[in-house]
Parts: structure tokens; C-alpha cells; sequence
């Protein structure tokens, strides 16, 4: 079954199809009023090829905020990663600073 | 003395081995240039695109102006944006998230965090020196920042694999992100041509037949040498405005082949990428430039 994006693909399809046919039928044209009828014909096939652009535009951006939340995911794990680096050199410095205590501690029983 | 002997060889043993594994480990995995890379040419996409749309809706309203002149009323559809607000934020919000996913692979490759689990490394093997009083840390007084390096090289090795593996994992959703982008610029699939570039390539080919109509009416061969001066600039602008998107499209696509290359372990050479962006970016400027004497 065709995709509402797939209908409006079709349809900017066929649209530009026509604007194409136009645009060569001037090719042997060499009346102006003739050619005046048929420019007219190509600025409403050229406003409904933008506006069905736009909204095929509009139905995909929509699609794209649905797959970049699997980025934003990677993201958090990325960041986890960092975090973990992060904590192991908290941890080697909290065993620094505790090391260091024992130190004292020592040094304290010493004068006792 | 042989006890001595015997702590120096363990010593030796254990350094040797754990260089080793940082041999064997330590190849695969992208480079934080290369992510750093990566990002700009994301953010330089961000800035192609901004200024590509830019001069895609200025030429829509252009034609819709034009347009107007054989009106008999106005409605809000006749003026229509080429590319609304909305899926332009949501085309840069897809960047901005690729963006802040590359800025925080480049800070997990960061030499500075593995340099400061080295650091703190080195800190605990002073502090086990002092506590332990032992004799090989007072002999071998580099050991401590011996094992420091050594940490900050099992850090930084870890830290590529990390990212490897995320990045392995993501590379499907990012390629599909990028593909989706790449088929709003221009999608030939089905035979079927739509997208962004059709539309741009169709105003610009209506502004050229206007010409057209212009020179037929035209009285002198004056008259029509400037039309047709007019005309061949147009064309040119149009062959430029074509280039500049399908330029835009070969960057989202290139982004996405650099990201799925770097998964794999393999490079992630980017900075020919930004190079062109860079350039096509101040070429679709002065094109946005041009674009207005050329219709007045």
C-alpha cells in the first residue's frame, strides 16, 4: 500500500512530467500570445510543484525527528563512556587520598 | 640482591605484557581528529543547508510574486513557503543531534581524559610507593610515571574501542538519518524524481522561459541581445543552483559512507569533505547575491 509520502512523490512527479512538456512545447512556438498562454500554464504547474515539494518536505522532516532519536541514544551512551573514564579517576584518586591518610595514620601511631 | 633481580624481571615481564596488549588493542578505532573531522563537516552541512533553503524559499516567493500578477484573488496557498519553519528546524535539529554525537566521541577520544586517568595513575602508584615503603619504587623512581603512561594508554585504547563499538552500533541509524536527508535534496528512486532540487530546478527553468516569452515580443535585435544576455545568465545561475544542491546531496551521503567506514575501523577522512563544503557554501552565497539583480 502506498506510503502517504509515496502518493506526494507521485504527484511532484507527474506535475514536473507536465511542466516538462510545456517547457519543450516552446521550443516551436514563436507566437507570443501563444507563448504568453503557455508560460501561464508553467507558473501554475511550477506553484503547485512547490507546494507539493513543500508538504513532501514537511512528511519526511517528520519521519527524520523519529530516526534521530536513535542518535540522541548513542549520544547518552557515548557520554556514559566518558563517565566512566571519569570515575575510574575519581576512583585512583580517592585510593591516592586514602593511601595518604593510612600514611598519616601511621605516622600518628608511631608518636603514640 | 636476588630478590631484587627477581622484582626487576616481574617488573619487566609486566610492563613488556601490558605494552603488548596495547600493541595488539590499540590500532583499531577512529582518531579523535578524524570524529573531530566528522563534526565540522556536519556543522559545515548545517551552514550549506541554511544557506541553500535560504535561497530556495527566495525563489519561490519570487515566482510566487510573478505569479500573483494573474490572480484574480489571494489566498495563504498562493503563498506558501518553499520550505516551512517547522521541517527546516527539524532538518537542523537532525544535524544538531549528529553534531553533539560526534562533540562527544571527539571528548571520549580526547587525549586530556586519558591523560588524566594517567595522571591519577601515576598519583596512586607515588602514594603506594610512600605507604608501602617499597624498595623497588625507591630504586626504580620512574615507575610510578611508567605505570602513569601505561594508564593513560590502556585509557585511551579503551576509549576507541568504546567508541567503535557505539559507533558500530549507531551507524545503521545514522546512514538512515543522512539517506533520509540526502532524498529531500533529490530522491530518483521508483522512477520517480522528487525532492528539494526539483523544485529549485523547476523555478529556475520558468524563469528562464519567461525570458523567452520576452525575447518573442522583443522589437530590435537590441532588444533581443539583451534578452538573450539575461537568458544565458539565468541558465548559468540555474546549472549553479543544480550544482550546489547535488553538492549538498554527494555531502550528506559522504558523511554517512565516512561514519560507516570509521565503524568498520577503517579511516574517517573528512577534511576534503569540509574543504568542498567550505567552497560550495560561499559559491551558493554569492549565487543568493545574484539572484536578485538578475529578476529586478
Amino acid at each position: 500500500m502506498p506510503t502517504q509520502n509515496d502518493s506526494m512523490r507521485e504527484l511532484q512527479s507527474t506535475l514536473l512530467r507536465q511542466f516538462k512538456k510545456l517547457h519543450d512545447s516552446l521550443d516551436d512556438v514563436t507566437d507570443a500570445d501563444r507563448a504568453q498562454a503557455i508560460v501561464r500554464e508553467m507558473q501554475e504547474v511550477n506553484h503547485r510543484i512547490a507546494l507539493t515539494g513543500s508538504l513532501l518536505f514537511a512528511a519526511q522532516a517528520k519521519e527524520l525527528d523519529g530516526k534521530v532519536a536513535a542518535v540522541g541514544k548513542a549520544t547518552r551512551k557515548v557520554n556514559a563512556a566518558i563517565a566512566d573514564l571519569k570515575n575510574l579517576q575519581a576512583f585512583l584518586d580517592a585510593m591516592s587520598e586514602f593511601l595518604g591518610l593510612v600514611d598519616v595514620a601511621i605516622d600518628l601511631a608511631k608518636t603514640l | 640482591m636476588l630478590s631484587t633481580l627477581r622484582e626487576r624481571l616481574a617488573v619487566l615481564k609486566a610492563t613488556v605484557l601490558l605494552a603488548l596488549a596495547v600493541g595488539l588493542c590499540g590500532c583499531a578505532g577512529p582518531t579523535q581528529k578524524s570524529v573531530a573531522d566528522w563534526h565540522d563537516a556536519v556543522v559545515a552541512v548545517r551552514e550549506q543547508s541554511a544557506t541553500t533553503f535560504r535561497g530556495v524559499n527566495d525563489l519561490v516567493r519570487e515566482a510566487q510574486l510573478k505569479r500573483a500578477g494573474s490572480l484574480s484573488s489571494l489566498k495563504e496557498s498562493d503563498f506558501h513557503p518553499g520550505l516551512d519553519a517547522e521541517s527546516v528546524a527539524a532538518w537542523n535539529r537532525a544535524l544538531d543531534s549528529l553534531a553533539g554525537y560526534s562533540a562527544a566521541l571527539s571528548t571520549l577520544l580526547s587525549p586530556e581524559l586519558a591523560a588524566g586517568v594517567g595522571d591519577s595513575t601515576k598519583r596512586l602508584g607515588d602514594s603506594i610507593a610512600t605507604t608501602s615503603k617499597s624498595e623497588l619504587f625507591q630504586k626504580q623512581p620512574g615507575l610510578a610515571s611508567a605505570l602513569g603512561k601505561l594508564g593513560a594508554k590502556l585509557a585511551s585504547v579503551a576509549a576507541a574501542k568504546n567508541a567503535q563499538s557505539i559507533m558500530a552500533q549507531t551507524d545503521t541509524a545514522v546512514s538512515e538519518v543522512l539517506d533520509q536527508m540526502a532524498r529531500m535534496i533529490n530522491d530518483d528512486s521508483g522512477g520517480m524524481e522528487t525532492g528539494v532540487y526539483q523544485t529549485v530546478h523547476a523555478n529556475w527553468t520558468l524563469q528562464a522561459d519567461e525570458l523567452r516569452l520576452e525575447f518573442l515580443k522583443a522589437q530590435s535585435p537590441d532588444a533581443k541581445r539583451n534578452v538573450a544576455a539575461r537568458y544565458a545568465a539565468v541558465l548559468e545561475q540555474r546549472d549553479a543552483a543544480d550544482s550546489a544542491l547535488l553538492g549538498l546531496r554527494r555531502s550528506i551521503l559522504e558523511l554517512a559512507a565516512s561514519h560507516t567506514r570509521a565503524a568498520a575501523g577503517g579511516p574517517m577522512d573528512t577534511s576534503a569533505l569540509i574543504a568542498s563544503m567550505r567552497e560550495q557554501t560561499a559559491f551558493v552565497k554569492g549565487l543568493l547575491t545574484d539572484l536578485k539583480p538578475a529578476n529586478n
